[in-house]
């Protein structure tokens, strides 16, 4: 009997690890062919995923609710906060939080109340729905903000607004689920559980970050040590914030993993990343790049795999409701909650064009997922599960598919795609440069030690030096024609020489070579030099439309920094 | 001797080689170089507090250093004398005090596009400010064609 049933789990065991290889081998595919056909990696896995539904027990993955929280959750999020600079983020905190906070809370009510009344969903459920469904997803817009290369302040706005209403979101479903398993409500009480879980989790993830980014960083220089120490963070974070009241004693009390992971990727990626090593970054960079796109495909794969088109089509009213109230509502919330910034912070402004790709970019995906299947009958009645399990797939697939095919049209119509064909036909003239340079070392490298004969090696130095100057001359001539691309290119090579200056300041302190107290003040001296090359940065890409109308000189100038070279 | 003025943490390129151009172009008797004044007006920069505004000062000085320096190999200037400004504030204060101090000049107003941060509507707005405020002519430079 037993050796039956281990065989029975063997084959189980054997059947998931095949389901995940071919997983696997269909992202993979996807991600080429997407890549190719310059259509949008994520929506093509949705797509992909309906496809391979029909492979049937072959790619079945059980995977549970809970799975998809804590297992590919935190390293999304972990990934995302750990490249969003605290500078860019402190400086939009306040359209950021207005739209986290103010927004997810109004979306959710909003969008319960439509349900409610329109469907006859009960309060609670409807509520459920509304919070769920108030979680954005970023990820497949802050790829074509990537590869459009529009602005960053845009990607700042929407990555940080999605980071912390997955966080607001998850903490109102929680509660809206606690009432509907009929615990007592009241707005009072559901307030203070919301700051207590929601700074619980923020006051985890800090202090974890910290110890992490500002003491364990900071003594260890192991590529690997500190890449799987991140990786520890990422998911510790996430398991003490949920787990902290069965470790106290308190199995009722959990705070928000989610905001945990958050602040522990922002401290660690703003106090962390700058006790590392170049090596140690670049290792980290790749470690994460390959997790998030490996938990990336199996997000999308699996809501293609989950969500069933007949299903849609019997319940296509209640759908369509859902999904003209999440527009309606996304559009109310971002054009007046940008109204409202502009009022509280003039200075942070957020241009008209900005709001459009911010309110079509609301795109919905694994969080509403992930919430709607933890939504279970026993709670909220058989039909009404699946009423809103329908509608949440329904605005999922709506907001990746249309939405999502249809983002990379708005951003060049709105004139934010910044990568123009004299940019990249710069970075082709460097890019050769590099190229004829590598080239030209390993010759000489091979003729100083005679593995060329010395006259052929100069020969082809000399031919590689041509090619060298060829490029260098096209590259001046380009940059005549085109001086727009000078400021941006000085920007960037001002990043990468105080990127050099960190890697040498670490080098001299592993030698032994300088103090570590002068050490840390210098190194906290370039960090702030680069958070201010990065405002500078962020100001100098100017408001795309012109400015409405006059506002009064302000203060007196005052002297600052000058200068004579 | 001109006065290029810039604001919003910008310099466009294309203006600064005109302006440049016009340094160039100017008699030795009323003194040929060019004075750069980049102000981090407060319409842009008024949020930040004044350890990072210094930090940023410097880094905005160290890029329109080197801006300049490779607009004058560009318009082959190597002898021109240039000198970069960074000043906080309101423009039209920041060249009235730059004036004062260093001598009359020829006024630019330069970057940016917009002039979104400069506390008037339009560029020739803020022009028509600064021509009330000081002596010297004041004109809004025309981007050097390419």
């Amino acid at each position: 009997m037993i050796a039956l049933l281990l065989a029975a789990e063997e084959s189980e065991l054997i059947r998931q690890e095949t389901a995940a290889v071919v997983l696997l081998a269909i992202a993979a595919g996807v991600a080429v062919i997407a890549k190719r056909l310059r259509f949008p990696y994520t929506v093509a896995l949705v797509l992909a995923g309906f496809g391979a539904s029909t492979l049937g027990d072959l790619v079945r993955v059980d995977v549970s609710p809970d799975l998809i929280l804590a297992l590919l959750v935190p390293p999304l999020l972990f990934e995302a906060t750990l490249h969003l600079p605290w500078a860019k983020l402190r400086a939009d905190l306040v359209p950021v939080l207005l739209l986290a906070l103010v927004g997810t809370t109004v979306g959710t009510l909003g969008l319960g109340a439509l349900v409610h009344y329109a469907l006859d969903i009960p309060w609670a459920a409807a509520f459920a729905f509304g919070a769920l469904i108030s979680a954005t997803d970023p990820v497949a817009v802050i790829a074509f903000f990537k590869s459009l290369g529009t602005p960053k302040r845009l990607s700042v706005l929407v990555e940080g607004e999605s980071l912390f209403n997955d966080a607001v979101a998850v903490v109102a479903f929680g509660l809206a689920v606690a009432a509907a398993e009929g615990e007592a409500f009241t707005l009072g009480g559901a307030a203070v559980d919301f700051v207590v879980v929601s700074a619980g989790g923020l006051a985890v993830g800090v202090i974890l970050g910290y110890v992490v980014g500002e003491i364990f960083l900071s003594r260890v220089d192991d590529p690997l040590i500190e890449t799987s120490t991140t990786l520890a963070l990422a998911y510790g974070s996430f398991l003490l914030a949920e787990e902290a009241g069965s470790i106290i004693g308190e199995p009722d009390l959990h705070f928000s993993g989610i905001l945990a992971v958050v602040s522990a990727g922002l401290v660690v990626g703003t106090v962390g990343l700058r006790n590392t090593s170049a090596s140690t970054r670049l290792t980290l960079e790749h470690f994460w790049a390959l997790l998030t796109f490996l938990v990336n495909s199996m997000v999308f794969l699996v809501i293609g795999l989950t969500i069933s088109p007949s299903d849609l089509t019997e319940e296509l009213g209640a759908v369509a409701i859902a999904l003209v109230g999440v527009l309606v509502v996304r559009i109310a919330l971002v054009y007046g909650l940008a109204e409202l910034t502009e009022r509280l912070v003039p200075s942070r402004r957020i241009p008209m064009a900005f709001r459009h790709v911010m309110t079509w970019g609301g795109l919905r995906g694994a969080i509403s997922l992930a919430l709607v299947l933890t939504l279970t009958a026993d709670v909220v009645g058989v039909e009404t599960e699946r009423t809103i399990r329908v509608m949440s797939f329904g605005v999922v697939l709506f907001t990746l598919i249309i939405q999502g095919t249809t983002m990379t049209g708005l951003i060049r119509r709105l004139g934010l795609s910044g990568k123009a064909d004299n940019e990249l036909a710069q970075q082709r003239h460097q890019a050769r440069i590099a190229m004829h340079r590598a080239g030209q070392a390993e010759i000489g490298r091979l003729g100083a030690e005679g593995v060329l004969v010395a006259d052929m090696a100069d020969a082809i130095g000399t031919t590689y030096q041509r090619g060298v100057a060829r490029e260098s001359a096209a590259l001046r001539d380009h940059f005549n024609a085109h001086p727009e691309l000078e400021v941006a290119m000085l920007l960037q090579a001002r990043r990468d020489a105080l990127v050099a200056e960190q890697t040498a300041l670490s080098e001299v302190v592993r030698t032994g070579l300088i103090d570590t107290e002068v050490a840390a003040r210098l190194g906290v001296e370039l960090n702030e030099r680069q958070s201010a090359l990065d405002l500078l940065e962020e100001r100098w890409e100017s408001d795309p439309e012109p400015s409405t109308g006059p506002t009064a000189p302000t203060s007196a100038s005052t002297a600052a920094e000058e200068a004579s070279p | 001797m001109i006065l290029y003025v810039s604001w919003g943490g910008s310099g466009r390129a294309a203006s600064v080689r005109a302006a440049m151009s016009r340094a160039l172009a100017q008699e030795e008797s009323v003194g040929r170089g060019l004075r750069y004044l980049a102000v981090l007006d407060d319409g842009s920069f008024a949020d930040l507090d004044d350890n990072t505004l210094d930090l940023v000062a410097d880094e905005l000085r160290w890029l329109l250093e080197a801006q300049l320096e490779l607009t004058k190999r560009q318009l082959d200037a190597a002898d021109l004398i240039v000198e970069v400004l960074v000043r906080r504030g309101d423009v039209v204060e920041a060249v009235v005090d730059v004036l004062g101090e260093r001598g009359p000049a020829e006024v630019l107003i330069g970057a940016p596009v917009t002039p979104a941060g400069s506390g008037y509507a339009t560029v020739d707005d803020l022009r028509q400010a600064l021509a009330g405020r000081v002596e010297a002519r004041v004109s809004v430079v025309e981007p050097l064609p390419t």
